[in-house]
């Protein structure tokens, strides 16, 4: 018997979206980077081949940057679309994303279009309206040789002084009215000057100019940016120079979980009342969540993740818990590892270690009789292997049965890809499998775990995807930025 | 070996848990209930790839790569024992001059410390096996070998990092609280074992199990398998009590199945042989037995032990044997038992043909301790 199209095209979709939201191309703790990237190469291709509109319409569901990046290749190398709106629709898409993409990942997708030798009409119309949203000139200075090479690949019309800056030199001229252009300049000869520059441009002059790393740190704190400050804060403090306290008030809960576990424990309580907080205001965006939720949180060795994403799937679960403590109305966290399963220990103190004994955690939730069940793992269970899957499947089966309406709900949410799986790795048929790549989509995975399920058709995927699209769009579009020409 | 005593090894004060597979290679975590508090291991490294030559005595030296030695620490026995830290005491092994010449397999370097060299300690105890060759000058024998006796006994393995898979398994797996050891299974075959005393030293000496020795077979297994399977538990029960009970009883299932898997080694006897005492433990070397045909199945194991009196392990180290080891380990023992006597095994073995034993020396390896003349009398 053969499924019905519709039915595999769901299948299809779900898939991509839960790969598109976890893998990033890096390596995982038990899979390597290179055959991430051929799986998801081949998931990429697969479902642009075959379902075009609603490839562009995941750039919308909460992939990841990696993966948006991927799709907006395939897109711009593949031309625009013969029809009218639906080449109107990809544009606003694309244009949205990249909006939204840091300028670094950006200039990386247009290298690796000139790489590919894709310069068609839309792509020099891409460029063109997210390059009229830039600062030039500061891009000129941080991302000079990117920002040459795509002026040069899909011949842009920069600002005269910015193009010859980029041709010619920083010394090229004898002053720039640009300013920040001529403080480059005189950063040369100038030490005043340097510290008026971003820190990251200011950085290499001074180690050329042979500028003591103290007083360099010292006094280009001001230029810092909150991200560059945490990211240093533990050098600075190595260096000796003194800074202004960090401002974790405005850092993404994430973010600021990962932050949590880089540090020795005895070093983390400063940061007890920022995470707190920061899952507070996510929490206000609102979460559809039922009144009782338990959530079984794996804390294994494994999620210390790959050596590129340290601590990336623990993070993800630490700041998960930490939302959901702060969003739902009774929250009870059982951690894997111990024996009592830290049933309320301090989530601050967390480490990557011990086997994964998902099972236990999972009874002990649900005694509780919770509305909602989360999972968060990576899905490698072996404590022993298979024992969640089972659980879950006896409960639906003997003690609250998938009628239409069961009193408890599960989902599985997982940070990690897994290349064998084409997804990240499932619990079992009973529970299903979202890929979650940060804590503040909590909201849109959750929406999303339905189709997971299987118990939806592909309307309501497709619609669900639109009605996405439209309000992400909508967010993201002010006024003044049109789509790229058509 | 000399002065043999039986010795049975028993998994007493500890648990196996469920094994965590990665390709062929299958890792069985050993988790202690009580920790040894009064015996601390560490590992001391000699990284670099000098040959290591370790005098054993008699004008004997023991050749081989080593790439670290187990330094162990104990104290009285209801007293906490340090962790042996890196001290002057054996830096002068540290010392590399082209080849890595060492004192004895076991070397006490204080009063309450000793140096180990891990499974070289037990390879020497099996390559030592009636080294001295023929005590009975019978004509069967080459005359060298009744002049030099077997030297130099030669076996071959291969190091940890070229088993397929093993340095990918041992490092994605996941450490239990309290764990204090490990069985090693390649394409579920027992490969090795590791017991120690404290789960901080197992910590330590986890990765260890890399730089170890494995036997030919093992490695061909690895290769000829892609994957042993993982074995996904099949839960019952209608209640949350049900299912948590029937949870448990699988893991206890398994366990015990898995310690069926190792049965080539727990609650079997073996010939051992007392190297010395360390506080209240004996450290024992051992052979399991020198049965060939059990070699692809159960395996013939050769380890080393530190037993207390009551039969607790603290530390346990094992390495499978291959067939060819077996082979002339079971032919100079026999040989041994009848006094050298070529005629006389024959005569025990039913058949009386004096060529039959020979051909049996010969396949196992051994050819060359008979004499040239006996041989191509045959050949004739």
């Amino acid at each position: 018997m053969t499924p019905p199209v519709a039915e595999l095209e769901r299948e299809d979709l779900v898939l991509f979206i839960n790969a598109a939201s976890t893998c990033s191309g890096q390596s995982e703790f038990y899979g390597d980077a290179g055959s991430e990237r051929v799986t998801l190469a081949f998931l990429h291709d697969y479902v642009f081949g075959n379902y075009r509109r609603l490839y562009a319409l995941t750039l919308a569901a909460g992939i990841n940057h990696y993966n948006q990046l991927m799709v907006i290749e395939r897109l711009l190398a593949a031309g625009a679309p013969d029809d009218v709106t639906e080449r109107r629709e990809e544009n606003r898409l694309i244009t949205g994303a990249l909006r939204e993409l840091p300028p670094q990942r950006v200039y990386r997708l247009f290298a690796s279009l000139r790489r590919a030798r894709v310069n068609n009409r839309r792509t020099r119309g891409v460029v063109r309206a997210w390059l009229g949203r830039r600062d030039l000139a500061f891009d000129a200075l941080k991302y000079r040789g990117s920002l040459r090479s795509v002026s040069r690949h899909t011949h842009q019309a920069l600002p005269e002084e910015v193009h010859s800056f980029l041709v010619e030199g920083a010394q090229s001229r004898k002053v720039w009215s640009e300013p920040l252009l001529d403080t480059f300049r005189r950063a040369r000869f100038d030490q005043r000057a340097l510290y008026d520059l971003p820190f990251t441009v200011a950085e290499g002059l001074a180690a050329g100019q042979g500028i003591d790393r103290k007083q360099f740190l010292t006094r280009i704190a001001p230029k810092m940016t909150q991200g560059e400050r945490a990211r240093l804060a533990r050098h600075i403090d190595q260096q000796g120079a003194t800074t202004e306290a960090i401002d974790f008030s405005r850092m993404p809960l994430t973010k600021l979980a990962t932050l949590v576990l880089s540090r020795p424990i005895a070093e983390r309580e400063p940061l007890r009342a920022p995470l707190a907080g920061a899952a507070q205001k996510l929490a206000r965006r609102g979460l559809p969540l039922p009144k009782r939720v338990c959530a079984v949180l794996d804390r294994s060795y494994s999620s210390r993740a790959g050596a590129q994403k340290r601590n990336r799937t623990l993070a993800v679960t630490l700041a998960i818990s930490q939302l959901l403590a702060a969003a739902a109305d009774d929250y009870h966290a059982f951690w894997t590892g111990a024996r009592d399963h830290d049933h309320g220990k301090d989530e601050l103190t967390l480490r990557p270690r011990g086997q994964t004994n998902l099972a236990s955690p999972l009874l002990a939730a649900l005694r509780l009789e919770p509305d909602l069940v989360v999972l968060v793992t990576d899905g490698f269970e072996n404590d022993p292997p298979g024992a969640a899957g089972e659980v879950v499947r006896l409960f639906r089966e003997h003690i609250d049965p998938a009628t239409e309406t069961p009193k408890t709900a599960f989902v599985h949410l997982s940070p990690t890809f897994d290349a064998e799986s084409f997804m990240p790795r499932p619990l079992g048929a009973a529970v299903p499998t979202v890929g979650i790549r940060d804590a503040s989509e909590l909201a849109l995975k959750l929406g999303f775990a339905r189709f997971a399920a299987g118990h939806t058709e592909l309307d309501e995927l497709q619609s669900w995807l639109l009605t996405r699209a439209d309000r992400w769009l909508r967010d993201a579009e002010t006024p003044a930025a049109q789509g790229a020409s058509t | 070996m000399k002065k043999l005593t039986p010795l049975t090894l028993q998994l007493q004060g500890l648990e196996l848990r469920p094994a965590q597979v990665w390709g062929t290679v299958r890792i069985v975590p050993v988790v202690r209930t009580t920790p040894i508090t009064d015996l601390r291991l560490a590992r001391r490294d000699y990284a670099d790839d000098a040959l290591g030559m370790v005098d054993v005595g008699n004008k004997t030296t023991y050749a081989s790569y080593i790439p670290h030695g187990i330094v162990m620490r104990w104290s009285g026995p209801d007293q906490v024992a340090e962790v042996p830290a890196e001290t002057r005491i054996g830096t002068r092994e540290l010392r590399h001059q082209g080849h890595r010449l060492l004192e004895r397999m076991v070397r006490r370097e204080a009063k309450d410390q000793l140096r180990l060299l891990p499974l070289h300690l037990a390879m020497e105890g099996f390559l030592a096996l009636h080294f001295g060759g023929p005590d009975v000058a019978h004509t069967f024998y080459s005359s060298d070998v009744l002049r030099n006796g077997l030297s130099p006994r030669v076996e071959t393995n291969v190091h940890g990092h070229a088993m397929p898979g093993l340095a990918e398994a041992l490092s994605v797996f996941e450490r239990y609280d309290g764990q204090c050891g490990a069985l090693v299974f390649v394409a579920d075959a027992l490969a090795s074992t590791m017991v120690v005393g404290h789960p901080d030293d197992y910590a330590a000496l986890h990765d260890a199990l890399l730089r170890d020795f494995y036997p030919n077979l093992l490695y061909r297994y690895g290769w000829s398998h892609r994957r042993v399977p993982e074995t996904p538990v099949t839960l019952s029960g209608t209640t949350l009590d049900a299912i948590e009970a029937s949870l448990a009883r699988q893991v206890a299932e398994w366990a015990a199945f898995t310690e069926g898997m190792a049965a080539g080694l727990f609650g079997r006897e073996t010939h051992a042989e007392r190297v010395r005492t360390v506080g209240r433990y004996r450290l024992m070397r051992f052979l399991t037995g020198t049965d060939v045909r059990s070699v692809p199945h159960e395996g013939e194991h050769l380890g080393e032990a530190l037993v207390a009196s009551g039969g607790e392990i603290a530390y346990l180290k094992t390495y499978r044997l291959d067939r060819g080891p077996v082979r002339r380990a079971k032919v100079l023992m026999t040989l041994a038992a009848h006094a050298w006597d070529i005629q006389a095994v024959a005569d025990s073995e039913g058949h009386g043909h004096l060529w039959r034993v020979v051909t049996d020396i010969e396949n196992a390896g051994l050819g060359w301790i008979i004499s040239p003349e006996l041989r191509a009398r045959r050949r004739r």
